[in-house]
């Protein structure tokens, strides 16, 4: 297995969220994890954050535990993006960019050359090579979004997982932020794994979609396979028609109504 | 980055200002220069038997004082995320005075025994609060409040102690009113090794403390230890923090303004904060400790009070400034 889980399992208190959940992504494809509010996607991302700590099972990366690396030659391969994530207003976006260099270093903390030109590189493929000199507080939503990815990328990670990147941000600047995962993805051959609200926009940026209903995961599939009436009626109990998106070559839905009584 | 280097070195000009004045003013006026030759050259004079005998440890140790205070709190900001964190308002110094207290009465004629009990005390009341109330982050209000009910128990502790026995901690005067006066170097070299230990590690992780400032989960994937570097970070501020009530006794809001100050006046930055807290602290105390000491002359009003008048006042005006829905 190059990276995924094995047997999660997660309760909150007294309540399971997610039984014996294994996952195996792929490499240098988009995968984006769907479901329903509080069906588990997030935790899952966060266990790897260390801010949910299943109960059993463990993250594999290259066939091994996770646990069997150190935290920064892990941090080297794999960057994670957080839901909530804050800074103080007053840090410069080059500032927090170079805070990506942070596992590459030993106990130097002075950024060299080679440092300086990986931040440079991130702040270019994120845009945001005119605003390095300025502070997060000045941004917008969507800039400030595009800082963070920066951060990641200067980790200079083999895989970047992201726990809904777009929420909160205006349409425009969610279409932005996905069309910069998706450049990522082709252009470094990053491994992108994502957990997002809107499922067309699943659907149109992914290579694999992975659907956790029901404590575990209900179905794996390429959009075409996901996006499909049966699916939109027994996880998300909506009735459903399926179109087809010419510009994308992806399949998108349109509600009818809901199914709940 | 520049303006920021051009700040804290006229904070150290200013710093060093005061802690001449310090030594200058006082029921005997020695003039500016004076002091200086004192303090660079080996003359005799009675001038000289005042500087080393009286005037400079009690400046140093005011300004340990502070330096131990302010980056206990500027390091418990960062630890807890919130910018109203300090060993007073979470109560930490209190449980350190009271460690502090249990210590005397056991060991009455063990006054060195003091420090230790004073830093046990610390620890343990900032693991208990953490382990409480902050390891999932909690509203300032209820930061604020908790502190309170803390240092009003401990408080109760204490008085208990004052009364029934008085007789057994007579020898800590300077630990029970919360003053510097009669400090000796006997006090400085109590609290020496913890201001300078702390100065020393604050150097090397500002840029830890500034990744962990973006949220436990970032700074987990950017490689950290976060329990292990959090508890790491208790440890020294409650080492800080109690070294301090050892030497001055209950010094409230130092440890809070200081910090905050520098912060407006520098930015988040730790890689700034650290230094310009220091300087800050430097200045702050001597001033406040040289106007306790002429403010009633030939009497002495202790340096917490003094600090209270000024930091009360500072402090009820965060309260309405800032946010307080976060």
């Amino acid at each position: 297995m190059y990276f995924g889980y094995k047997n999660i399992y997660i309760t909150f208190g007294k309540k399971e969220v997610l039984k014996d959940v294994t996952i195996s992504f792929e490499k240098n494809k988009i995968s984006t994890i769907i479901g329903q509010n509080g069906c588990g996607k997030s935790s899952l991302l966060r266990i790897i954050s260390n801010a949910v700590k299943p109960i059993s099972g463990e993250i594999i990366f290259e066939n091994k535990s996770i646990k069997k690396y150190s935290r920064k030659d892990i941090a080297k391969k794999i960057a994670i993006l957080p839901q909530v994530h804050n800074a103080h207003s007053d840090i410069t976006v080059e500032t927090l960019v170079s805070y990506g260099r942070y596992p590459h270093k030993q106990r130097s903390i002075v950024i060299n050359k080679k440092d300086e030109e990986i931040i440079s590189q991130s702040l270019n493929f994120m845009g945001l090579t005119n605003l390095r000199k300025q502070s997060l507080g000045t941004l917008s939503g969507g800039q400030r979004q595009r800082a963070w990815i920066a951060m990641t990328l200067s980790q200079q990670p083999e895989i970047l997982i992201l726990d809904e990147p777009t929420t909160h941000l205006d349409i425009t600047y969610q279409i932005e932020i996905l069309s910069l995962i998706e450049t990522l993805n082709k252009n470094l051959g990053l491994t992108v794994i994502i957990v997002l609200h809107d499922l067309n926009q699943a659907a149109r940026y992914s290579h694999k979609m992975y659907v956790i209903h029901d404590k575990n995961i209900f179905a794996i599939g390429t959009p075409r396979e996901i996006l499909t009436k049966n699916i939109m009626e027994e996880v998300f109990s909506l009735k459903t028609s399926i179109h087809e998106d010419n510009y994308a070559k992806s399949p998108y839905f349109l509600a009818k109504y809901n199914l709940k009584k | 980055m520049l303006k920021k280097i051009l700040i804290i070195t006229g904070l150290i000009l200013v710093g060093l200002f005061c802690i001449i004045l310090s030594i200058s003013i006082g029921v005997m006026q020695i003039p500016f220069q004076e002091v200086l030759k004192v303090l660079f050259t080996n003359e005799e004079s009675i001038h000289r038997i005042i500087v080393f005998d009286l005037r400079l440890p009690r400046t140093l140790v005011a300004t340990l004082v502070g330096i131990c205070l302010s980056l206990s709190g500027c390091i418990l900001q960062g630890v807890m995320r919130n910018t109203l964190a300090s060993p007073t308002t979470i109560g930490v110094t209190s449980g350190a005075s009271f460690v502090g207290y249990v210590t005397l009465v056991i060991f009455p004629d063990l006054y060195y025994l003091l420090t230790i009990g004073s830093v046990i005390g610390a620890f343990f009341t900032t693991i208990i609060i953490y382990s409480l109330a902050f390891s999932k982050g909690v509203s300032p209000v209820r930061m604020i409040l908790s502190g309170l009910a803390v240092t009003a128990l401990f408080g109760a502790f204490n008085d208990v102690i004052k009364v029934f026995f008085s007789e057994r901690i007579v020898n800590a005067q300077s630990f029970i009113i919360g003053s510097l006066n009669g400090t000796t170097w006997e006090q400085f070299f109590m609290i020496f090794p913890f201001a300078l230990v702390g100065v020393i590690i604050c150097c090397f992780i500002p840029n830890k403390l500034n990744i962990l400032m973006l949220g436990d989960e970032i700074a987990y994937s950017l490689g950290i230890n976060v329990e292990r570097f959090k508890l790491f970070l208790i440890v020294m501020a409650s080492l800080l923090s109690g070294a301090a009530v050892a030497v001055a006794g209950l010094i409230s809001f130092v440890g809070l303004i200081i910090p905050h100050i520098a912060r407006l006046l520098i930015g988040s930055d730790y890689k700034y904060l650290f230094p310009a807290t220091i300087i800050l602290s430097t200045i702050f105390m001597t001033i406040c400790d040289t106007i306790g000491r002429i403010i009633i002359m030939p009497a002495e009003m202790p340096v917490s009070v003094i600090i209270s008048f000024i930091g009360a006042p500072f402090f009820l005006y965060l309260l309405r400034t800032r946010d307080m829905t976060k």
